[in-house]
């Protein structure tokens, strides 16, 4: 019979059981439904789930134990079996079936209230089967175990039921089979975890860390137990009473120290759970660092060398601006690869990549520039200037007539310049000078010109070619202009710049003389080429394609290129784990057309004068805008690392759970606590040495729960983290850091340890001084 | 040990119902007295006041010139109490508990041992000093509980039903060594419903709801005037 006179009289033992009930039940719910949203199983609410029984079923045989003497007396009035039974259940199980409904809303709220803040649809917002199904489980559970204590207390002999509770010396070998069942699952439970690994993680591995915490707790009570046993056969040397009576508490008495196993638990799966937070929001904003590139961002849909030429043309000091592009190939190794800005690097990037694997990147940027970058042009029109001797007589008739040329016929073969670049556009071309025969006759300088085709904002030529017949085998440049580009070196007189059995060719002090051998074949002439091998930094372990012995990497343009390793780096901007860096600039030397799957950006400083970015803005080069935010909300778009929320929210019930345990541990101990002080004081023991002896056990504890709860979890963050799916990477995505946060650990098992200082050192401070023998009296009268 | 326990028109109220009424009470050393009566007569009150346990709402308590009221509820160190719940500490032996209140008054943790297990001993249950007291039947505690007030050599011994839960011989034992502290010049007093306590002591006062009903031909009386 549950009546408010019972539930008055037992208001705080009712509003603890409550309080935990509501906890676990809208913690579960509240998992389970986050679970729901972040498209996951209900799985990853087990170690809660678990946690809050062990707690929930502990305060409710709690509860039971404290009506005994009520349930005695109604045995005596002559109530038996099931009616004593209803008696005796009916109250806590009241008491569980409101905390089930109430925690069951709360628990809904929670994630209702997370999804408002971060904007999502309430379409996934109600509570899910699963949640309700959850917390049914939660309350069937609790409320079979308080029917099975009852049952037993109410099938105990009357004689027994009116003896004061028996505490056995020894522990009974039931006790002894749970706890080495906890022991024993845990290590199964781990094994397991770390078996099915974070491609099958499932329920074992979520509730590995509660059974981790469970069976280290216990085996910091036992170790408490022993040291204990072993202090007091010394205890001549222990100094005073007080800490002969922690002592032999610690020893004998288990009540004392049954939060401790609830509280490790607790803390490591907030532990856990907390670290599992912390390094999936390292990772998200990790990678979104890797995939925003940069502060701030413009995509370049024409490839490298409009970003690199739009970079430089707005911002030529290299102050705010830096262009980089990658070529974030599915196939890995040599077929990844970003090339950046790198004289720019340091000034533009800043600490943008600061604490993220990509940070190793700035201790070898400087290695990568080491050759000369790219020449490029807006002009839009080619121009060569020769000297008119070395023309020509007229084409023969019969060339003229097939315009084609043969061996057989000595036909004529016109004298002709073909210039490969690269245009605004990122395509490939070839101009050609001259247009058409230049005729023998003229004196002096003969100068020629053509249109370059899509040449309005950058153009990067890759090579010149020379083929055809001049009058005696020789020919005088003096000019060859790309836009405004002069691309004759400008090197001393007399120096070879060429030199071949097909052609030579050698500086003059007007230009160059060219010695072309067989004027039926194209001779390069000049040509704008990357440095052979390119030094280049790699991702650690990446498997590199090798020529000759050599590793290669696909060039801007997909061509081979020869590389030699400058570092070694973690990640890479763009790419991520996997991947290699080279220097823009020079790779962009002789490139042809980009291959269409890269990417490439200009990196804005995030403090870039508007004024600068307007004029970048305006050019014809440049997309649209990109922030990390932005590359923020595209990875929290795919669900990335919906689950680490989760995580949080288990710690955070975790450590409430926690806390609850320790107050109601305490409470439930209070009225012993208070015969027990008054007993000694009667005997002559003063309040002062009862009072050492509760700060001895306020600091064993407090050590106790913070040194067990510190390793259990670094063992368990070591054990799990890299095993629990926390973030959903894609392919080349970084790892994920699985490693225990120390600080973290230390912090939490600190915190846990100090709370239980706090709470007992408050429960126990005026025990002694308000427990007068004469209590004893009161209690017999 | 000549001093003599002292209670001066002593009355107890509390929550406005008198548990004793004004009473003036000398307890000599070396005697034995008997305080008898019906349940709720007082009885453990008058002790209480007698050991300093209580404070009374009037009158005072003294032995050899000192208030027995410390102030804190504590008993003074010359005073052993054997309660009628027993006042075990349930963390503790049987030794222990003996043990923890030589050690209280300055024993070294060896001798204290040593000397309760002489006084479990002593009560015939000395096999039993290392079971938890919560382990022990109603009769062994009680036992325990004597031991332990016997322990110290107390100039005041207060006992409190030490009898109630005891066979014929353990309580004929028990009055025995009550006489033997006695004999050593302490002041006894037992409140007891136990005719053979009563028979056995050398003065015996009744109490009926407070009130001093009737004395002894030894005792030594005085009725203090009401009010």
């Amino acid at each position: 019979m549950v009546t408010l006179r019972g539930l008055r009289a037992r208001a705080g033992q009712s509003a603890l059981l409550f309080a935990t009930g509501l906890l676990v039940v809208a913690g579960c719910v509240a998992a389970v439904t986050y679970q729901g949203r972040a498209d996951r199983t209900a799985e990853a609410a087990a170690g809660v789930v678990v946690l809050g029984v062990v707690a929930l079923a502990s305060e409710a045989t709690t509860s039971i134990r404290v009506r005994r003497h009520e349930m005695t007396l109604a045995a005596l009035r002559g109530r038996h079996g099931l009616r004593l039974l209803r008696a005796a259940a009916a109250e806590p199980v009241l008491i569980l079936l409101a905390a089930g409904v109430a925690g069951t809303t709360v628990g809904a709220l929670i994630p209702r209230r997370s999804a408002v803040g971060s904007g999502e649809t309430s379409n996934v917002l109600g509570v899910p089967t699963a949640g309700l199904l959850t917390a049914v489980i939660v309350i069937v559970v609790c409320v079979i175990t308080v029917t099975m204590v009852s049952w037993r207390g109410v099938n105990e002999p009357l004689p027994a039921r009116l003896a004061d509770p028996r505490r056995s010396a020894t522990t009974s070998p039931i006790v002894w089979f749970l706890q080495l069942l906890v022991l024993v699952g845990a290590a199964v439970a781990l094994y397991r975890a770390r078996s099915l690994g974070v491609r099958h993680a499932n329920w074992v591995s979520f509730v590995s860390p509660a059974l981790l915490g469970l069976a280290a707790g216990q085996l910091g009570i036992w170790l408490l137990t022993v040291l204990s046993r072993l202090g007091l056969r010394g205890q001549s040397l222990i100094g005073g009473l007080g800490w002969y009576l922690t002592l032999r508490r610690f020893s004998r008495s288990t009540s004392s120290l049954s939060a401790v196993r609830l509280v490790v638990s607790a803390v490591v799966v907030a532990g856990i759970a907390a670290t599992a937070w912390l390094r999936a929001g390292s990772w998200l904003t990790d990678t979104a660092h890797i995939n925003a590139g940069g502060p701030i961002t413009f995509a370049v849909p024409a490839g490298g060398l409009q970003a690199y030429a739009a970079s430089h043309q707005v911002d030529p000091h290299g102050r705010w601006l830096m262009a980089m592009s990658a070529a974030p190939n599915a196939s890995g190794g040599s077929y990844r690869d970003v090339f950046v800005d790198s004289a720019r690097w340091k000034r533009v990037v800043g600490a943008f990549y600061a604490e993220t694997p990509v940070a190793e990147v700035a201790a070898h940027i400087q290695a990568l520039a080491k050759g000369r970058p790219v020449s490029w042009t807006s002009g839009q029109q080619a121009s060569l200037t020769l000297a008119a001797s070395s023309l020509t007589s007229l084409p023969s008739p019969q060339w003229l007539r097939h315009k084609r040329s043969t061996r057989a016929g000595y036909g004529f073969l016109p004298l002709r310049f073909s210039i490969q670049y690269v245009n605004s556009a990122g395509v490939s071309l070839v101009a050609q000078l001259p247009k058409s025969h230049l005729r023998t006759g003229h004196s002096g300088l003969v100068t020629v010109s053509t249109q370059l085709p899509g040449c309005f904002s950058a153009c990067a030529v890759q090579q010149v070619q020379v083929q055809g017949l001049t009058s005696d085998g020789s020919l005088d440049v003096k000019k060859l202009k790309f836009g405004d580009l002069r691309l004759i070196p400008n090197v001393p007189s007399g120096q070879e710049i060429v030199s071949s059995k097909r052609m030579r060719a050698s500086t003059t002090t007007t230009g160059v003389r060219l010695h072309l051998a067989n004027p039926y074949t194209a001779r390069t002439f000049l040509a704008w080429k990357p440095p052979a091998p390119s030094p280049a930094l790699a991702t650690d372990g990446i498997n590199l394609r090798h020529r000759r012995g050599r590793p290669v990497v696909n060039g801007l343009d997909g061509q081979r290129q020869l590389i030699r390793t400058a570092g070694q780096v973690s990640a890479l901007p763009l790419l991520g784990r996997e991947g290699v860096l080279l220097d823009l600039g020079t790779a962009l030397r002789g490139a042809g057309a980009q291959i269409t799957q890269s990417t490439t950006v200009v990196v804005a400083r995030p403090d870039t004068p508007p004024g600068v970015l307007k004029r970048l803005q305006g050019s014809d080069a440049v997309g649209r805008r990109l922030t990390l935010d932005s590359a923020l909300s595209k990875l929290q778009a795919r669900g990335a690392a919906d689950v680490s929320g989760l995580y949080l929210l288990l710690a955070e019930v975790g450590l409430l759970i926690a806390a609850l345990s320790v107050i109601s541990a305490i409470a439930e101990q209070r009225g012993q606590r208070r015969r027990e002080a008054a007993s000694l004081r009667v005997a002559g023991v003063h309040s002062a040495a009862i009072d050492a002896g509760y700060r001895g056990e306020v600091v064993t504890l407090a050590a106790l729960v913070a040194v067990v709860a510190a390793a259990a979890t670094e063992l368990g963050c070591r054990a799990l983290l890299g095993v629990l799916p926390l973030v959903q990477p894609r392919q080349f995505d970084v790892s994920l850091d699985a490693t225990p946060i120390p600080a973290l650990t230390a912090g939490l098992a600190l915190c846990a340890g100090l709370f239980v200082a706090l709470v007992t050192y408050l429960a126990l401070r005026l025990v002694s001084r308000t427990s007068p023998p004469s209590t004893l009296r009161t209690d017999a009268s | 040990m000549s001093d003599r326990l002292e209670l001066a028109k002593v009355e107890l109220v509390l929550a406005g119902r008198h548990i004793l009424e004004p009473l003036t009470l000398t307890f000599e050393p070396g005697q034995v007295t008997a305080v008898s009566g019906p349940s709720g007569s007082g009885k453990t009150s008058l002790l209480s006041i007698a050991g300093g346990l209580l404070q009374p709402t009037q009158g005072t308590t003294s032995y050899a010139g000192r208030s027995m009221w410390q102030g804190d509820g504590d008993p003074r160190p010359e005073v052993a109490f054997i309660l009628q719940v027993y006042g075990l500490v349930p963390i503790l032996s049987a030794r222990e508990n003996v043990s923890v209140a030589l050690r209280a008054r300055g024993m070294s943790p060896a001798a204290a041992d040593e000397r309760a297990d002489g006084e479990l001993a002593r009560f015939h249950i000395g096999d039993l000093g290392d079971r938890q007291v919560e382990e022990l039947s109603g009769g062994q505690m009680q036992r325990v509980a004597c031991a332990r007030g016997f322990a110290v050599d107390a100039d005041i011994l207060l006992a409190d039903e030490p009898t109630s839960e005891l066979d014929e011989g353990n309580r004929a034992h028990v009055l025995a060594q009550l006489h033997a502290e006695a004999e050593r010049d302490a002041t006894v007093v037992v409140a007891s419903h136990d005719p053979a306590v009563v028979e056995s002591a050398d003065r015996h006062l009744a109490l009926d709801e407070g009130r001093l009903v009737a004395a002894g031909a030894e005792a030594t009386l005085l009725r203090a005037p009401r009010g």
